[in-house]
């Protein structure tokens, strides 16, 4: 099998499958260089069933700012990951620091959406350090925009961003859906937000992908019993029922809800303001269609401080779904999905300034890179941007957004 | 545990397989040994075991070992069933030490082989589908990839670079940064 002479090499390695077993344990920097070995490696790690894998194997990461998230002006949010699995808890992995004009809005297949002022957004991948900036819509001026949700639009095999244009003074100050996509194309303007009286909450909540579907627990298409999804696909918005939840009494806060992906399924789970209960509701397939059930009832802990408006959110499930992420004011819980009792619970509020409900996995998915890189930038400064490597060390180069190197600004040096 | 399971248990690991190498050598392991390897067990539950599971990718010096490696981890196995697989579960927490530790020290021995070797042994765990032994072996490889210049590699690993320097250049180009 092997020639006498040469010493045995993983390109003997008959089988591409054990050749990705052994890539898919490197961390990204090290596969990034893999890929300048030869054809096979470069194949055999960019192929999307790698890139896959090497995702789903990367622990699931809960987004923070371990120093909180800073307003005044020069300061310098730094964006971590916390593992709840981690027995080692308290500790984070630091990915970036970046600007105040840069803020975290979504995430999602490993690349974190960040809002550029309130006219634009940049996708990264900090596992690669790719950035790409996603086109405005026109009549950028007068216009705020309002992130729905990230999603990879299979048809097109590029992610695009489903945001609301607050128009100003435009078309009668109508606000409008948009799709902005990483590739060439201009950005889209779907159909008019809806303008229905008597909403609450006219600002789209985390949004949740499961499958090639968005969802929203609050979202401004939404209306008195029916939530929000998204067809990323066609899309398209379609209503679904809201699970039955207790009405609030009289004069009560309507319960606090969140969507979540519970293993594939989509989840809702909601907290009754002024208990410290928690109920998690799964959309379950029967045999007249999908019906909401109540999978589970949880008890939160006591309160320190007198919350007028808890915020506890369940936010995923980890273990093979065996068990749930509970997030509350700057706590991370782990309930049992079968029993619901909690299985731990750490308290980062000394540690960590601000627990984001956004999650993240290490991903290889590639952004476009500008091709080329013009001489001296664009018309506009590049969202300056902090990386770390993967095991935190800190690195003193950042990159552009036109894809040529910086020599690091001593204010961030510094920051 | 309920007292009837743990005797279809014991039954179970009674009952013996005969693993055949592709140069055609019989081994006799106990069921709860051979399923560690996926393959195995699902040709146990498809009940096509009788006269021996040919392995015809296989040699007797990779299986032997590969043996070996099964049948020290189907103990280790068979002890975390004992207690409960609740993480949260103090017994959990307490697993035996001294026998993790001893696990790992044999994993260390196990992986004091030629390159040849340790390559066979990858594309057996992975045509046997044994978690533990591919993982364990293609981190012994990736350790010795990690870090490394693209030069590097192919120096250790005599790997003949075909791609062009225009593709090269593209690779560089599209995460310039893990190459400096």
């Amino acid at each position: 099998m092997l020639a006498e002479m040469s010493p045995p090499s993983p390109a003997d390695l008959a089988d591409d499958d054990a050749l990705a077993e052994i890539l898919l344990l490197l961390p990204p920097p090290s596969v990034l260089r893999s890929r300048a070995v030869c054809k096979r490696w470069r194949r055999v790690t960019t192929c999307p069933s790698f890139v896959a894998a090497y995702s789903a194997r990367r622990p699931l990461e809960l987004l923070v700012y371990p120093d909180g998230y800073k307003l005044w002006p020069d300061s310098k949010n730094i964006l971590a990951g916390v593992d709840p699995l981690d027995p080692g808890a308290w500790g984070y992995r630091r990915f970036l620091r970046m600007d105040r004009s840069l803020r975290l809005v979504d995430s999602r297949d490993g690349l974190l959406l960040l809002a550029l002022g309130n006219t634009a957004f940049v996708l990264c991948n900090p596992a690669t350090r790719q950035l790409a900036r996603l086109p405005s819509p026109a009549p950028a001026p007068c216009m705020r925009l309002l992130v729905s949700g990230l999603y990879f639009h299979r048809p097109s095999g590029e992610h695009r961003v489903l945001c609301i244009g607050h128009n100003h003074r435009r078309e009668g100050g109508r606000d409008f859906h948009y799709i902005l996509s990483t590739g060439s194309g201009e950005p889209r303007r779907l159909g008019p937000v809806a303008t229905a009286t008597g909403r609450s909450n006219p600002i789209p909540s985390a949004c949740v992908a499961l499958g090639a579907t968005l969802h929203w627990a609050h979202h401004p298409e939404a209306d008195n019993s029916r939530m929000v999804a998204f067809d990323t696909e066609s899309e398209a918005f379609r209503l679904i029922p809201l699970p039955p939840l207790a009405a609030a009494a009289g004069g009560d806060l309507p319960p606090h809800i969140r969507a979540f992906d519970m293993d594939g399924t989509l989840a809702v789970s909601a907290l009754v303001q002024g208990s410290l209960r928690m109920d998690v509701w799964a959309l379950e397939a029967g045999a007249g269609g999908e019906a909401w059930a109540r999978r589970l009832r949880i008890d939160l802990p006591p309160r320190r401080v007198r919350e007028y408006w808890s915020s506890d959110e369940a936010v995923a499930v980890v273990e093979g779904g065996r068990l749930l992420v509970v997030v509350g004011a700057g706590w991370v819980a782990l309930h049992d999905v079968r029993t619901g009792r909690t299985v731990s619970r750490v308290d980062y509020s000394g540690e960590i300034g601000n627990v984001s409900r956004c999650l993240y996995r290490m991903s290889l998915v590639p952004l476009p890179v500008p091709p080329g890189q013009p001489p001296h930038g664009g018309e506009e400064p590049s969202p300056p941007l902090h990386y770390w490597s993967p095991d935190d060390t800190y690195m003193s180069q950042f990159r552009s957004d036109c894809g040529s190197w910086m020599l690091p600004d001593i204010v961030y040096a510094n920051a | 545990m309920a007292s009837a399971g743990s005797g279809d248990e014991k039954a179970a690991a009674a009952a013996m397989i005969t693993l055949i190498s592709s140069d055609n050598e019989k081994f006799e392991v106990t069921e709860a040994t051979a399923t560690l390897s996926q393959t195995i067990r699902h040709m146990i539950e498809d009940g096509c075991t009788d006269g021996g599971v040919p392995l015809p990718n296989v040699t007797s010096k990779i299986l032997a070992r590969v043996i070996e490696y099964c049948k020290k981890h189907a103990t280790a196995a068979a002890g975390e069933e004992g207690s409960s697989s609740s993480f949260s579960d103090a017994a959990f927490l307490e697993v035996d030490r001294a026998f993790l530790e001893e696990l790992e020290e044999f994993d260390d021995a196990f992986l004091e082989v030629d390159r040849a070797t340790l390559f066979d042994l990858i594309l057996a765990a992975n045509y046997l589908d044994i978690k533990g032994l591919l993982n364990l072996t293609c981190q012994k490889v990736a350790d010795s990839v990690k870090g490394k210049t693209p030069e590097q590699i192919r120096e250790m690993y005599n790997i003949v670079n075909d791609l062009t320097p225009e593709e090269e250049a593209e690779i560089r180009r599209e995460t310039q940064w893990a190459f400096e």
